[in-house]
């Protein structure tokens, strides 16, 4: 059955390529495709984020499919559509020459996946989301849009600055590129390194044990797993008398034992196995047959009434909920003060570090290159979330770019008269830097700038150095701390004479 | 072919597993050394901005006009700013046969046009359609903007308007800007990065809307220009009024055609309030920069030429004269 692999591989390179090209083409203007529902695929992020954050999207309802089709078919996902996967395995072929190793025996390892799922699960439950670490999307599209892609925007800038500029050529191709592709200025971002690292780790990884990730860490593989503990449809394996162990060898995932029944859960479907003709391809299997109750123990259909587990289960899940409805009821009782400028229609501070899954769409989005990923300025739970720093960028006035590609919705999509009414922080001028104040000179750059028709920055005539001049304050009610005030003061540096602080 | 990739494959294999002894280790230490060093110096090399500067541009002779300044009054747009420059002599006084020609408009805001912030880009596509039909071989259309460019170019309407009517337009990359080597040494604008299409052309058509700037008093033709400056643009903010005149003298445009169809009466340049702006319906052609924009800011603003710092020290540095009704030969129209 080299069909099916073939088609497998196929399916594999068709979704990585529209993933990427999704990826590559999301910039200010927002176009027709939206990288927004690539995210909904992951059963674990979709429902991490909303429990942590207490919050409900349209979302779940594209998720349903997903999960209907792990019901279904198992893993299909994995092994078919995941563009983190189909690198992986790309990885793994350009490195197969070089290769040389043998599967052990099914391991006990496979359950570590599972292990910190349900850490990741109880955190949900305490109002941390921690899932983006892992899951596979984001890790991939941080990569792409913070790591590489300011790379290749680099890259060819320079490339093409230094043709036209020399040889007058190429004028034309890069404009072409630039205007569909690139944003409007060359991107670039913060801890860029950082992302190709933790990129790299589990490509890397997969050189020593094909599909790594997937095996022992990935969440979303665990949680897909959980739901095709027995799927509708199966691989089915023929009588086999022979001692071969070539399936065992040839599974990519460790999920065929060494008597050739295979675990389900751990099946990512890459048809690999059906070349060897001794299993046959997807099949409608009746629910719990003898033979798949014996080799995999998996099927629970038989249990009556309810077990001690399932009861301790119910209870600890009724427990959980009503402690998250009482931390929501807390949360809107509370104000909490932004510990950055975060980006306008965001949710308040403490939901928004629960929603956002750090995939970078409004970073790269964002049409001033003012999104940046922070560090530890607002807190452990809240790495890489995004900001606007003021010095790459600012929030243009009637841009709504990052909440229309937020795949949580951890950013709203605001309507354009929403968006120009966002207070997103306040400025104040200070006064030791700020040239007219410092030295008299006259500047104004800040007032020129201001958005707001009714202009929050007014100048007033002040005497300094005994000169009469004017100087510029901040209307604090008229203000909205879209920040273009700071990005364009003179003043070179961080420390511009005008700066907007979170409210 | 395959046993090419064996061969180097037993061969990558063969050099991973040869013993790493001090004498191979500082072999390759050396090398590897050397390879970067010379690779990094050749990348510098290549890609560095090789110091050149730019130099005044060389206008042609201004030719001789039938008039010094026209101010032509109408609802069509088009119609109005064909017949201003008509009356001066035409398009063909300025651009020749298979010129490079150059459309500087101000859409430096991220604003629609009816709020005045920008050039309308009805004007810029009747001048680049004038261009065109004069003999013009390309027209090029671009600004620096403050707002991001994307939205500045798509919102102003202006690319869309300008590239129908055939104009390449594009955006101002910050690597295409020279310093500029004035002839006066003690320029305040001294190795200033300016742009580059800029300088490098045939004929340049200065396209402003009048409006208010909060601190040059009122934005025209002469403070159009900033909209070829790079570098730290803020900062030409200090002392403004002497680094005009130099940029406008270094560019020489060979016409200034002054947007005056919809005016920004406050809150300028960047406004965003619909009850500042007034329609005056007026398009003002001349190529005396001095001349056009004391005459817009007396009929239009009600403030003396003479009293805004930049247009002032523009007429002592040589620009051109002040308006004044009895000796200046004008030709007003209303259509």
């Amino acid at each position: 059955m080299k069909k099916l692999k073939a088609t497998r591989v196929i399916s594999q390179i068709f979704f990585f390529l529209l993933v990427a090209a999704a990826f590559t083409v999301l910039t200010f203007p927002i176009k027709f495709i939206d990288t927004k529902e690539f995210f909904l695929t992951s059963p674990s992020l979709l429902i991490f984020s909303e429990i942590s954050a207490v919050y409900l999207t349209k979302g779940m309802a594209v998720l349903l499919i997903f999960i209907i089709i792990a019901f279904l078919f198992g893993r299909v996902f994995c092994g078919w559509i995941c563009p983190f996967g189909a690198v992986m395995d790309f990885f793994v072929f350009l490195l197969k020459p070089l290769r040389k190793y043998k599967e052990s025996k099914p391991d006990k390892k496979l359950m570590i996946k599972y292990y910190a799922l349900a850490v990741f699960a109880v955190l949900a439950v305490l109002g941390y989301q921690f899932v983006w670490i892992f899951e596979p999307i984001t890790v991939f599209s941080r990569f792409f849009h913070l790591s590489l892609f300011p790379f290749f925007n680099a890259v060819t800038d320079k490339f093409f600055q230094y043709i036209i500029m020399n040889h007058d050529f190429g004028e034309n191709i890069y404009y072409a590129i630039s205007n569909n592709i690139f944003s409007a200025r060359s991107i670039s971002f913060k801890y860029s390194f950082a992302f190709f690292v933790l990129f790299m780790i589990p490509l890397l990884a997969a050189a020593f044990r094909r599909r790594f990730w997937c095996r022992y860490i990935c969440p979303l593989g665990a949680s897909l797993g959980i739901l095709s503990v027995n799927p509708k449809f199966a691989l089915r394996k023929k009588a086999c008398s022979s001692d071969c162990g070539r399936c065992e060898q040839i599974c990519r995932s460790n999920a065929i034992k060494h008597d050739g029944s295979y675990i389900s859960s751990e099946c990512v479907m890459c048809m690999d196995c059906t070349i060897l003709k001794c299993y046959k391809p997807i099949e409608n299997k009746k629910p719990c047959q003898k033979e798949i109750v014996q080799n995999s123990g998996l099927c629970q259909r038989q249990n009556k009434g309810i077990s001690r587990k399932q009861f301790f289960l119910w209870i600890s899940g009724a427990v959980a909920a009503i402690y998250v409805l009482v931390r929501k009821a807390y949360a809107a009782s509370h104000f909490s003060k932004n510990s950055v400028i975060r980006p306008p229609g965001a949710m308040k501070e403490k939901e928004f570090k629960a929603a956002c899954v750090r995939c970078g769409n409004c970073m790269k989005a964002c049409i001033t290159n003012g999104l940046q990923p922070v560090m530890f300025e607002s807190g452990f739970d809240g790495i890489w979330t995004p900001k606007i720093d003021n010095i790459t960028g600012y929030c243009e006035y009637n841009c709504n770019a990052c909440g229309q590609v937020c795949p949580t919705q951890a950013i709203k999509a605001l309507t354009p008269e929403e968006k120009l009414k966002q207070k997103l922080g306040k400025a104040d001028i200070v006064k030791n830097v700020c040239v007219p104040w410092k030295d008299g000179i006259e500047c104004l750059v800040c007032e020129e700038h201001c958005p707001v028709a009714e202009k929050a920055i007014k100048f007033v005539k002040e005497i300094i150095n005994g000169k009469e001049t004017d100087v510029p304050i901040v209307d604090a009610d008229l203000c909205i701390g879209c920040g273009v005030c700071e990005n364009k003061c003179p003043v070179e540096g961080r420390k511009r004479g005008i700066t907007v602080n979170p409210i | 072919m395959n046993k090419k990739i064996e061969k180097a494959v037993s061969k990558a294999k063969k050099i991973l597993s040869t013993e790493l002894t001090r004498k191979t280790f500082l072999k390759t230490l050396v090398a590897g050394g050397a390879f970067l060093a010379f690779s990094s110096n050749t990348a510098k090399k290549v890609f560095a901005q090789n110091g050149k500067t730019i130099d005044p541009r060389k206008k042609r002779e201004t030719p001789i006009m039938d008039y010094e300044l026209t101010a032509v009054t109408g609802g069509d747009i088009e119609k109005i700013t064909r017949q201003s420059v008509d009356l001066l002599g035409g398009m063909g006084k300025f651009v020749k046969n298979g010129d490079t020609v150059v459309v500087k408009p101000n859409m430096g805001w991220n604003r629609t046009p009816e709020y005045a912030a920008n050039t309308n880009p009805a004007v810029v596509a009747a001048v680049v359609k004038m261009c065109f039909e004069s003999g013009a071989k390309t027209v090029k259309v671009f600004d620096n903007t403050c707002n991001e460019k994307k939205l500045c170019y798509q919102n102003s309407g202006i690319m869309e308007a300008a590239k129908a009517a055939g104009a390449t337009v594009f955006y101002m990359d910050d690597w295409k800007y020279m310093p500029a080597r004035f002839m006066r040494v003690d320029a305040l604008m001294q190795g200033w990065p300016l742009f580059r299409d800029a300088i490098e052309c045939n004929a340049f058509i200065n396209v402003p809307i009048a409006k208010t700037h909060g601190h040059g008093t009122l934005t025209l033709s002469i403070k159009n220009l900033m909209g070829i400056c790079g570098g730290n643009r803020g900062q030409m903010h200090w002392e403004m009024d002497k680094k005009l005149p130099e940029v406008y003298d270094f560019v020489k445009p060979d016409l200034n055609i002054i947007d005056a169809y919809r005016i920004l009466t406050a809150n300028g340049p960047r406004g965003g309030n619909l009850k500042d702006v007034a329609m005056k319906n007026t398009i003002i052609a001349s190529s005396d920069p001095v001349l056009a924009d004391s005459y817009v800011s007396e009929t239009f603003f009600n403030i003396k030429g003479s009293t805004i710092a930049h247009i002032k020290r523009s007429q002592e540095y040589g620009l051109g004269k002040f308006y004044s009704s009895a000796n200046t030969k004008i030709k007003i129209e209303k259509i």
